[in-house]
């Protein structure tokens, strides 16, 4: 049998689990890896980033388009260590990576041997799963199991360290198929013991209401949450990282929950007497002050992972399983209802936001000055909510999330969880790349674009037909709204004094305008959508504007603030 | 209120498994009462019994969590009274 290096061994074992595209950053402890890609630079395409965060987060953007696991390689210490913010950020919005990183030959672990970081133990905490390989010959089962691990139950980041010398051990070859099936535990029929008392509560419920999360785009469940809603006529909201997931112009879409969610969807969730949770886990952003929230409803939560029942809000009955498959079963035994008094409320509740906040955020005042919900509004419009929108952290992410209306499924890539600002760029590359038919378009502040601003590199390089929005109000905004909120404005560092970003731009060979009033803005927005190419957009923005409504850090649900 | 519980734990016997649980007690803030180990005779698993003070709730957080772990193929909890060294033999007190 032919021998062949650890190297090639691991390209192998990426072909086999139909791996055809990887972000990454060469060193020295990861040379051997990237001289046998050199051969195999047909069958698979790698992405050079300008960093390795990049990389990492545009595989967590390849990945929540496509569905598939996203591959990133890194060499050993700064490499590796620069991946930990993504890994962190992948292990909290359930996103199926697997990372690669080099190591010191196996006879310097240990020595503080240089670029050896023990990054093993520093991911440990924030991966479902990790390992270090020293011998070649367990490539192919490790690489198999990564893979499993990545994508089975509950999505999630797992990282394989691989010693120099074993990336250039030669060693016999053979392509095998690996079995896991007892791996990772799930209990895929716990769940039908509890359908008949689920199915019973929702027959009966007087006021239900049906949270959706991003569970439900992880199990490509959005046709299946269609057909429950259209029979049984219960209102749905959507948590931040669970928007796209039901169509935003459905009649019984009564909004975004959370901090800064639609007002009737968060304050009806203490007068609902049935909460159907599908694919979210109650984050506190959602809930606020857990003592206040839903005290009155009986709770019916959907989740594949065990660890997240109970774990912030008491449920009545768990059905702990894959969504899909237990929408399908309750689809056919819960009875044809509607709730049409209950949805009323919804409405009362959406005149009053309108009135207070939303009429406000969308009236263009005489001045030029734009509101970064006109913006986007304007692109919703513009784009009929068919986009797939990244965003990144802060304000503009909120006001995204407020003010696209979402009508195509999977279209809603933001950092939910660990709320990474530096995301969107990166990861907008990644879903470009992972979904090259669809309009991609990254909306980003002004803070946030220059904490990854290098990548820019990858869109000219790459030739990436990207779209790009930086709403820029020269603040860190929501940092600066919380210090004119709740620490009496002092407004400590937060103002920023930013570059001439259209220079920047041209520099790497985008085209860019800037747009500064309300014509501007109408024009360009036409520009970048009729764009082939990429294109980035700078809007002006107010500088002091804040997101509302709002419900302050430890109150209730019910406690909604709308200035 | 706080009891007194002993989680036994059977993992495969791999290099960072120490490290794998210990990161479940010190994200929970749980200091560890007792800790005892053993490998089994062909040293391919591990058996960890560990003792922890906390409420229910907690400890029903960490058994699961601990559930996680792709290494581990048992785990059982239980009140440290009904815990009998003996013959090993808990009781599974949480699903």
């Amino acid at each position: 049998m032919e021998k062949i290096t650890g190297a090639a061994m691991l390209l192998k074992s990426l072909l086999c689990q139909k791996t055809e595209l990887i972000f990454g950053y060469p060193g020295g402890a990861i040379m051997p890896i990237y001289d046998a890609l050199f051969s195999y630079n047909k069958k698979i395409r790698h992405i050079l980033t300008r960093h390795e965060q990049g990389a990492i987060h545009s595989a967590q953007g390849y990945s929540r388009v496509t569905g598939k696991t996203g591959v990133c390689f890194a060499t050993s210490g700064p490499g590796a260590t620069n991946l930990i913010t993504g890994i962190c950020d992948a292990m909290l919005d359930s996103t199926p990576v697997v990372c690669i990183t080099g190591q010191v030959p196996s006879n310097l672990l240990g020595t503080d041997a240089f670029q050896e970081a023990n990054i093993i133990s520093m991911t440990t905490s924030i991966t479902k799963w990790n390992y270090q390989i020293t011998k070649a010959n367990e490539i192919p089962f490790v690489i198999a199991k990564a893979f499993y691990i990545a994508m089975t139950g509950r999505p999630g980041p797992v990282l394989i360290d691989i010693t120099k010398d074993a990336q250039f051990e030669l060693t016999e070859y053979e392509e095998k198929l690996f079995s896991f099936e007892n791996l990772i535990k799930i209990n895929n029929s716990g769940y039908l013991n509890n359908i008949s008392l689920a199915i019973n509560l929702i027959n009966k419920a007087k006021k239900p209401y049906l949270l959706v999360g991003h569970g439900v785009t992880i199990a490509k469940a959005e046709d299946e949450i269609l057909k429950f809603t259209n029979k049984t006529r219960i209102p749905v909201a959507s948590t931040l990282l669970g928007l796209s997931a039901f169509p935003c112009n459905h009649p019984l879409y009564v909004g975004m929950l959370g901090m800064h969610g639609n007002y009737g969807a968060n304050i009806l969730t203490n007068e609902a007497d049935l909460i159907i949770a599908v694919g979210m886990r109650f984050d506190d952003r959602v809930t606020g002050n857990l003592k206040s929230y839903a005290k009155q409803a009986k709770i019916i939560h959907i989740d594949i992972d065990p660890s997240e029942i109970n774990k912030n809000v008491i449920c009545t009955v768990p059905l702990v399983g894959d969504a899909k498959e237990i929408l399908q079963i309750l689809i056919n035994g819960v009875e044809k209802n509607n709730h049409d008094n209950w949805l009323k409320k919804f409405r009362e509740c959406d005149d009053i936001e309108y009135q207070e906040v939303i009429k406000k955020d969308l009236e263009k005042s005489d001045e030029k000055e734009i509101k970064m919900a006109e913006v986007i509004n304007l692109l919703s419009e513009k784009t009929n909510g068919k986009s797939i929108l990244v965003t990144d952290v802060g304000q503009h992410q909120m006001i995204a999330a407020r003010y696209y209306k979402f009508t195509n499924n999977n279209s809603h890539i933001t950092s939910g969880g660990l709320g990474t600002m530096g995301f969107a760029l990166p990861a907008a590359i990644g879903a470009k790349l992972g979904a090259e038919e669809r309009e991609v378009i990254a909306i980003i502040g002004d803070g946030g674009f220059q904490m990854n601003i290098q990548e820019l590199g990858v869109v000219m390089q790459e030739n990436i037909p990207l779209k790009i929005i930086v709403l820029n109000n020269s603040f860190l905004g929501m940092v600066r709204q919380w210090q004119e909120l709740f620490f009496e404005n002092r407004i400590s560092s937060t103002e920023m004094h930013n570059p001439n970003f259209i220079k920047i731009i041209e520099g790497y060979g985008i085209r860019a305008n800037k747009a500064e009033n309300h014509t501007e803005l109408n024009d360009y927005l036409d520009e970048l959508l009729a764009s082939k190419e990429s294109y980035f957009l700078e809007v002006k923005v107010i500088k002091n504007e804040n997101v509302f409504p709002m419900i302050p850090a430890g109150a209730g649900v019910s406690d909604v603030r709308f200035s | 209120m706080n009891s007194t519980y002993v989680i036994s734990i059977i993992a495969e016997n791999t290099l960072d498994i120490f490290q794998r649980l210990s990161v479940v007690f010190s994200r929970n803030r749980l200091f560890i009462n007792q800790f005892n180990f053993e490998a089994s005779k062909q040293n391919l698993n591990s058996h960890f019994y560990i003792e922890i003070s906390t409420d229910e709730i907690k400890m029903e957080r960490v058994v699961k969590q601990l559930k996680k772990i792709i290494e581990l193929s048992d785990i059982k909890a239980v009140h440290k009274n009904h815990f009998n060294t003996n013959n090993k033999d808990v009781y599974l007190c949480q699903n």
